[in-house]
């Protein structure tokens, strides 16, 4: 026998009007959705994409020399998703262990957790002050993209600390236990068996840390400056005292200050890419994960 | 209580048994009544009656076997499926004798001996003690059973000795002397078998056989 | 019997509050199998446990009376567990071989245990996995994940690795429970053959693999241990009606 799920017709009149009123709502509100994003997406592409070019990507703002381009912007982003994944990675992951794997305390770590779970939901302009406050001024670093990285390290550790937890806790009690029988001691086990283990998890953490680096520009436009020039970069401080801005932050400073919106917009194409890019990343991670438990 | 149908079956079990012995008593009764007052058609009812112990105790063998192979019974449960499948052997060897009886009886004019109906009377009693102590699981029953033995053993040396005796003065009659000392052999060997079902008996009680640990 | 190699001495396990082994005293021969039997949740898993000192890694276990190893306590202050697990090793319920490969698990223990030349550790690998009769099976993808063997070869790769530390005891915590009737008559076998070496407890709730292979057998019921004697003769004329009644299938 078939049943159909398209023609409900045991149901009633009434019934089978609700079931397609119910339909037509779901129909329509999936539809917006697509309609909205795809609009947006596509609208961006055809506003930036005409300013994309190899130029456009390598070169530096310069009236004598006639260019127009991003590469401080790039420079700048490496740089401090760089140093903040060199900063954030010990620590959380350190945190991570710490909190899994060695604390007793019950009350604490639920305590640790809750406080982590209640940073990762804080807005950003918060964090943003904060690094302000602490590491330009207190700790005299000044508008600095190491400013910027230190307090995305704040804002990171928490995603960090939870999906390193998560990933350790889903490693097989049993091989704790085979580990433990063999005679391997704590901190053997988890270097040997526990982190390997966790890794793909860690990976994914890192890869969601770096989404929320490339898409953050309250923080750096606080915290790091809003340099395009290159100058500020490779200047008289080093790399310790180079300020400049990210492509979000270049977005905002071309869209807000100077009026270029279609390098804004090339911008934003060029942060649509990595988005997608680090998406692709986050879902390849996951499945390779995935795969590994199967297999 | 998790096992309904297991209980069951080894109660069916004690059922069989116990209705295979009556049958083998009843047997018994129609060999020494057909002797007793010779009657053709009685004893050729207990020889074909055998057919039936027989099936009795195909039956009780399967379901022994089953009970091992379904239930893989233990400890008290394993000495009494263990032991019924020992025990059914002597009742379907007594119910053979009995008809091995009725085979002699039926080819007899003359009423048996008084010694002979004497010797049948006490095996038969013992064979009655035997199943009603496997019933009851009583030892004490099983342990009295055997001291019998003795008493039929010397009934039977009493009957040869008078055979022997009316063999040597020339007496008596050559076809009746060895049918009679074939009833009385049965009628030993009955004893015998009722020892050995009282040691069945006990051993399911106790786990020895002859005071071995067997189980 | 075989000299005792185990021996709990008014042994009291407490979970927090609750006790979990009572006053077990119970002397466990070397080299012959002792299973331990008993409903779910009787002390037997726990008791195996004691053994090694694994509910070291359970928080709030505490431990009273003595588990004496050889003569030794384990419990005694200084005792190295690292040494202890080596010299007793243990097989869980779930083969639980580490995602990595067949010979880097074999090998696990004894890099722990200082192992570190290439030929040694070759040579132990494939004397370990001789010893769970697993050798001929993986000879040729020794470099290949554990993961990828079938559950009953996961569970003899676990025997192997249990093996590579050369312990002088397997405890086994229901290790067959989870593997088709071929997979544990391999394991059986293999048992009966460790037994030569080896000193085997195994924790089983199949009482038929239990009545098969251990030459000991030891009754737990709520912690206490009721009965402990031959195997033949517990489980054809316990002298405990509570045996009786749980061997039979009475409760539990």
């Amino acid at each position: 026998m078939q049943t159909s799920v398209d023609t409900p017709r045991g149901l009633s009149g009434r019934r089978r009007a609700w079931h397609w009123a119910v339909r037509a709502a779901m129909y329509l509100s999936a539809g917006a959705t697509c309609a909205l994003a795809l609009g947006l997406i596509g609208y961006i592409l055809w506003r930036g994409v005409p300013g994309l070019s190899w130029e456009f990507l390598t070169t530096q703002e310069s009236i004598l020399k006639g260019t127009d381009g991003i590469l401080p912007a790039i420079q700048n982003t490496l740089y401090v998703i760089l140093v903040t994944l060199v900063i954030v990675l010990p620590l959380g992951v350190g945190a991570a262990v710490y909190l899994t794997e060695y604390a007793t305390n019950r009350r604490l770590t639920g305590a640790i957790e809750f406080a982590t779970e209640t940073l990762a939901g804080i807005p950003s302009i918060l964090y943003a002050l904060v690094g302000m406050l602490v590491f330009c001024q207190f700790c005299d670093l000044g508008t600095t993209l190491l400013a910027g990285s230190l307090t995305l390290v704040i804002m990171t550790l928490p995603t960090i600390i939870r999906t390193t937890q998560e990933s350790l806790k889903a490693v097989p009690a049993g091989y704790r236990e085979g580990a433990a029988g063999l005679g391997a001691g704590r901190w053997h086990m988890i270097r040997t068996i526990v982190l390997p283990c966790a890794l793909d998890g860690i990976v994914t953490g890192c890869i969601l840390a770096v989404g929320r680096i490339v898409g953050e520009s309250a923080v750096l436009i606080f915290t790091a400056g809003m340099s395009t020039s290159m100058q500020n970069f490779f200047g008289s401080g080093g790399l310790v005292k180079s300020s400049g801005a990210t492509l979000t932050v270049a977005l905002y400073v071309y869209a807000k200050e100077r009026y270029k919106y279609d390098n804004a917009f090339s911008v934003a194409v060029v942060l649509l890419a990595l988005t997608l890019l680090i998406n692709l990343a986050a879902g390849a991670a996951g499945k390779r994960a995935k795969r590994e438990e199967e297999r | 209580m998790n096992r309904v149908f297991y209980d069951g079956e080894l109660a069916r079990l004690d059922e069989l048994v116990q209705r295979m012995g009556a049958q083998v008593l009843a047997a018994l009764d129609g060999a020494v009544a057909a002797g007793s007052d010779p009657d053709r058609e009685l004893a050729d009812r207990v020889i074909a009656g055998d057919t039936e112990i027989d099936r009795m105790e195909r039956e009780i063998e399967q379901l022994c076997v089953t009970l091992l192979l379904r239930q893989q019974p233990v400890a008290g449960d394993l000495r009494r499926v263990s032991t019924s499948l020992k025990l059914v052997t002597d009742l379907e060897r007594i119910g053979d004798h009995a008809a091995d009886i009725a085979e002699i009886v039926r080819t007899l004019n003359a009423p048996l001996a008084a010694p002979l109906a004497e010797m049948l009377g006490i095996a038969r009693a013992m064979v009655e003690s035997a199943l009603r102590a496997a019933a009851d699981q009583n030892l004490e029953g099983a342990h009295a059973t055997i001291q019998r033995d003795d008493e039929v053993d010397g009934a039977f040396c009493r009957l040869k000795d008078g055979f022997i005796r009316q063999v040597a003065a020339g007496s008596g009659d050559a076809d009746a002397i060895l049918d009679g000392l074939m009833i009385g052999k049965y009628a030993e060997r009955i004893g015998d078998h009722a020892v050995n079902i009282c040691e069945w008996v006990i051993c399911r009680g106790t786990g020895l056989y002859h005071d071995l640990r067997i189980m | 019997m075989n000299p005792t190699i185990l021996e709990a001495k008014d042994l009291d396990l407490y979970y927090g509050q609750t006790q979990a082994l009572k006053k077990v005293n119970i002397q466990i021969p070397e080299r012959e199998i002792t299973a331990l039997i008993g409903p779910s949740g009787c002390g037997k898993s726990t008791f195996l446990r004691t053994i090694d000192r694994m509910n070291d890694l359970v928080a709030g276990v505490r431990v009273e009376g003595e588990m004496l190893y050889r003569g030794e306590n384990v419990y005694a202050p200084g005792v190295d567990v690292t040494w202890l697990r080596r010299k007793i090793g243990m097989v869980f319920q779930k083969a639980n071989p580490f995602p990595m490969s067949i010979y880097d698990n074999i090998a696990y223990g004894p890099r722990i245990h200082g192992v570190r030349k290439k030929a040694e550790l070759d040579a132990l690998v494939e004397k370990s996995l001789r010893g769970a009769a697993l050798w001929d099976e993986v000879r040729d993808r020794l470099k290949k994940s554990a993961l990828g063997l079938s559950g009953g070869q996961q569970q003899r790769l676990c025997i192997a690795r249990a093996l590579a530390v050369q312990p002088d005891v397997l405890l086994m915590d229901e290790s067959t429970s989870a593997l088709d009737p071929g997979s544990t008559m391999r394991i059986e076998d293999l048992m009966t053959e460790l037994k030569k070496e080896y000193t085997v407890v195994i924790v089983t709730h199949n009482m038929q693999q239990a009545a098969r292979i251990s030459d000991n057998c030891a009754f737990f019921l709520l912690g206490e241990l009721v009965e402990y004697g031959s195997t033949e003769i517990l489980f054809s004329h316990p002298a405990d009606k509570r045996t009786e009644d749980y061997i039979a299938g009475r409760f539990g």
